[in-house]
């Protein structure tokens, strides 16, 4: 892993950021913790559509694409493609924390695939598989 | 919904993304784009206008994010509710969204009613 904190090199501040923290990371995966803010514009009476949580996933890919090993710095991650993604109901309340995995599947540089698993402590939430291009010499955002 | 919507109607609308939309704070600082998210959103919105409150947005089977979406610019929205098929409350839907005739994402969602089966 490059030195720092590879969530610090994504572009999302403040509400747009929902990955907090990195749990693992492995050759070919990543599992961050991530929160929905309350002041996100997603978040209606403390809840917010099951949708939502796929920029975490897509952030947690951003996560993993900068702590690689000579990963070029800065980057940035744009959520391009989503396949296969299902939603397992229709919201989730927003005062839990989210665990967010993403494996990778491919790589045809600058484009990536990664599987996705979002679940908060008593459930899966959402899976699939998404798409990241990468653009080199920008901040790594989603 | 912080969407200034132009144009509604039955299975498609017209969107003009103001620049100080929230869905842009923080993504990202002096280059936004609207999330990809919020465009599920706008799908959803219009879902729902079509088909009811309950109406909810279950997957994706494929979608594609192929243009960024800048503050103050004017989309439609467009699904091909007739397109669809139902199979145990499932139905599935085609979209696009539109910068006058350029696409700038489409694909196919997966959505329920919110009606028993």
């Amino acid at each position: 892993m490059t030195g720092g904190d590879p969530i610090d090199r994504l572009p999302h501040e403040g509400v747009a950021r929902f990955v907090t923290r990195v749990l693992d990371r492995r050759d070919a995966s990543i599992t961050c913790e991530a929160w929905i803010p309350a002041g996100a514009s997603y978040v209606r009476n403390g809840r917010c559509s099951t949708f939502v949580l796929m920029e975490a996933a897509a952030q947690a890919a951003a996560v993993f694409l900068a702590s690689e090993p000579g990963a070029p710095q800065p980057s940035r991650g744009y959520l391009v493609r989503a396949q296969e993604v299902s939603f397992a109901k229709s919201e989730v309340p927003i005062d839990r924390r989210f665990e967010t995995v993403a494996e990778r599947m491919g790589e045809a540089d600058p484009y990536y695939k990664f599987h996705i698993v979002v679940r908060d402590e008593s459930q899966m939430l959402l899976r699939g598989t998404i798409g990241i291009y990468v653009e080199r010499g920008s901040a790594t955002g989603v | 919904m912080s969407f200034d919507i132009a144009e509604l109607m039955h299975g498609s609308m017209q969107v003009v993304i103001a620049a100080e939309s929230p869905y842009f704070e923080g993504h990202f600082p002096g280059d936004p784009i609207l999330p990809a998210v919020a465009q599920i959103l706008l799908l959803e919105t219009l879902l729902r206008f079509s088909h009811g409150n309950g109406a909810w947005i279950s997957g994706l089977s494929h979608a594609r994010f192929v243009r960024p979406i800048r503050p103050g610019e004017r989309i439609a929205v467009r699904i091909f509710l007739d397109l669809g098929f139902r199979t145990k409350g499932v139905h599935i839907s085609e979209f696009t969204i539109k910068r006058g005739a350029q696409e700038v994402s489409g694909g196919s969602f997966l959505w329920h009613s919110g009606l028993p089966a």
